[in-house]
This record gives C-alpha cells, structure tokens and sequence, in this order.
C-alpha cells in the first residue's frame, strides 16, 4: 500500500498509542470516585522506539528493499506490531478508600496527551502533503 | 478502539456523578423526613464500581478489526453504579416533645443527614462531572484533528 | 552562456557541454549544475533528518516537540522550492527545444 514507509506507520502507531491513552485517562477519570480503584495507564513509546530501530536496520542490511518492501514477504514490520499496552498501576494507594486516583493528576496527563496527539497528526498531515507535491509537482 | 470506546467511558463518568447530584438532592430535600414514630429518612448513597462491560448503559459501537490489534485498552468500560445503599450511621435522636412523632420520652427520631456533609459531596460530584466533560471534549478534540488529515 | 540545457544535468555538466563550462570547472567554480546537484543532496539529508526527528517525535524521544515540527518545515520548504526550480527548468527546457532553429 502505498505510501506505506517506515515513518508513515511509525506515525500512525503512535497515533493509536495516544487515542489509547485518552480511553485510559477517561477510564480513570470516570472511575475517580471508585473504591479500590487502581488508575491505568498505556504504555507504547519504548515499544514503537526500539521497533523502528530493528525495521531501520532490517532495511539497511537488505538491499533490495523498497520503501514498501513489507507486502509479498513474509517479514512482518515490526512497527505494525507494536500494540499498545493498558497496564495497571496497583501499588500505590492514594486514599482512604483504596483509589489511587488523582484527578488533577489525571487532567494534566488528558492535556499533554492531547497536545502529543495533535503534533503527530500534524507531522503525519504535512507528510502526506508533501507526497501529494511530490505526485502532482506543484 | 479509536474514539467510541473513550466516548462511552466518559458518558458512564457523567452518568454516575449525575445520579450521585441526584440521591445528594434527595438527601437535602429529605434532611426532616420522619418516618413515623421511631424511624426516619435514611440518607442513601451511590455504590460505584469499575464496569466489567456487561450491561453497560453506554455501549457506543466498538467496532473490532483494522488498528485495534493487540488493543487493550478495549477491555475498559468505565464506571457503572452497582446501587443506591442506606447510610447505616445510626440516626439522631432530637428532644422534641410536642412533635407528633415524638415517643413516649418526647424523642423524635430525625434523619442522619448532615447538611455540611451533603454539601461537600456535591461539590465532589460537580467537580468529577466537569471533568468527565473535560475528557469527553478532549476525545472529540483528538478525533477532530485526526480528520484534519484528509481534509 | 556558462549554462545550455542538452542533455540531463549531471554534476560534470553533462555530454555536449559548452566550453564555458569546461572553463568554470577547471577554475574550481562548480557552475550551475554544480549548485544545483549539492542543493539536491542537501535537501535529501534535511527530509532524511526531519524524518527522524519526526519519528522521535512520535516516540517521545524528544524533550521539544517543536523541534521536529521546525525542521519538518523547513525540509518541506525546501522540497517545495526544488520542485519549483524543476518546473521552472523544465518549462524553459521546454521553449527551448520549442524555438525554431
């Protein structure tokens, strides 16, 4: 599919990542009030880092490698792999009633997870335009 | 799992803290209810649990398949309320002899509702209801600027 | 005239190439093609550069985000201006080869 490179995808994923971690943070935030609640967070980045680095290399080391050299081989991207993972925070205890929920905490992560996401889309829009120059030469 | 299961999760917050405003309104309202001689109004609250998806009120569409592969973040429902239960805090006994419900020693039973409490609580409600808002503008807003990209 | 379009532009000013350009290049100035093949090799290693940048973006490698978003910008602005000079170029190769000889 084209144009399917390694930084196209590796955009995409972390878009994924970042719509992930708003479900978690909505979850967290619906359930401040719960007891015994422990909040959740996810977990992408180190992941979609070392992928890229490991596709990277792949690509380097064979040479007839496209930029799409993923479709017919049965070499998997690694990129397209990388899932993003809700994990469970359930050490620590925030209060009396078993949550470990802070509100404002979870608000400002909400913020800086928004902010994230609109870079990337940014990135990944601009992207796109400029294959859309590349294509049409204007 | 994109933006419908975020939706739904947040709609589930606001639903939970409205009916809390609600049993807190009944409370208030309810603070001089007796109940005939002996008994009176039992302040109720709202029993809340993480929700297992199952019987979810606000079950948006989440549709399976392309992007959703390994996604864990599908098996969060949000908040759903398991019941209205009875504060079981004992209730007060006011010296009030010429009430028709007083007892034979001129107690009136009256409800354990504490009006600072109440108060508190609404502020606690309105708070977690506005940021159950905040989230569900903040999954509008990513999806909104995901359709920038085609646009 | 160090500069007559009759072939593709190579870095050795290509086959037929006048004798003003032969001069240039043995005076050390690289002429236009010169310019132009350096000017394309240095939009390549900024786009290349701006990818990377942009990837760490998207890992959370990066303290500043606004960094990958400014190189981003300027790679895509250079890429726009080389694309511009290709279409100017191809269009004066264009009415050249229209002219009537």
């Amino acid at each position: 599919m084209f144009p399917d490179d390694l930084t196209t995808a590796v955009l995409t994923r972390a878009m994924a990542g970042y719509s992930a971690r708003n479900t978690a943070i909505a979850n967290n935030i619906a359930n401040a009030d719960t007891p015994g609640y422990k909040r959740v967070d996810v977990s992408f980045e180190s992941a979609l880092a070392g992928a890229v680095d490991a596709d990277r290399q792949r690509l380097r080391m064979d040479v007839g490698a496209s930029i799409s050299a993923w479709d017919g081989s049965d070499v998997t991207r690694r990129v397209d792999e990388v899932a993003a993972n809700v994990m469970s925070t359930d050490t620590t205890t925030m209060r009396v009633d078993g949550s470990n929920v802070d509100p404002d905490d979870e608000m400002a992560r909400l913020s800086a997870n928004q902010l994230a996401s609109s870079t990337v889309v940014s990135l990944l829009d601009k992207r796109f335009a400029q294959f859309r120059t590349a294509i049409t030469g204007r | 799992m994109g933006m419908y299961a975020a939706l739904g999760i947040s709609a589930s917050g606001l639903a939970a803290e409205r009916l809390r405003m609600d049993v807190i309104a009944n409370n208030l309202a309810n603070a001089d209810s007796t109940n005939g001689v002996g008994d009176a109004y039992r302040r109720k609250a709202v029993a809340m649990a993480e929700s297992s998806g199952s019987g979810a009120q606000f079950s948006l569409p989440r549709p399976a398949g392309l992007g959703s592969a390994g996604d864990s973040s599908a098996d969060l429902h949000g908040v759903a309320v398991t019941g209205i239960v009875e504060d079981p805090t004992p209730l007060r006994k006011v010296y009030e002899p010429g009430h028709p419900d007083a007892d034979a020693k001129g107690y009136v039973t009256r409800p354990n509702v504490d009006a600072v409490v109440e108060m508190t609580d609404m502020v606690a409600a309105t708070r977690a209801f506005q940021a159950n808002v905040t989230a569900f503008e903040a999954t509008k807003s990513m999806a909104k600027d995901a359709l920038r990209i085609i646009n | 005239m160090p500069f007559m379009p009759s072939g593709p532009i190579t870095a050795a000013g290509g086959p037929g190439a006048p004798a003003g350009a032969a001069k240039a290049a043995e005076s050390g100035d690289p002429g236009f093609a010169g310019v132009l093949s350096s000017a394309i090799s240095g939009l390549n290693g900024q786009m290349v550069g701006s990818e990377r940048l942009a990837e760490q973006a998207a890992t959370g490698q990066l303290a500043d985000p606004t960094v990958a978003l400014v190189a981003v910008e300027q790679a895509d602005l250079a890429f726009n201006t080389a694309v511009q000079v290709r279409n100017k170029l191809v269009e004066g190769w264009q009415e050249i080869s229209r002219m009537q000889v």
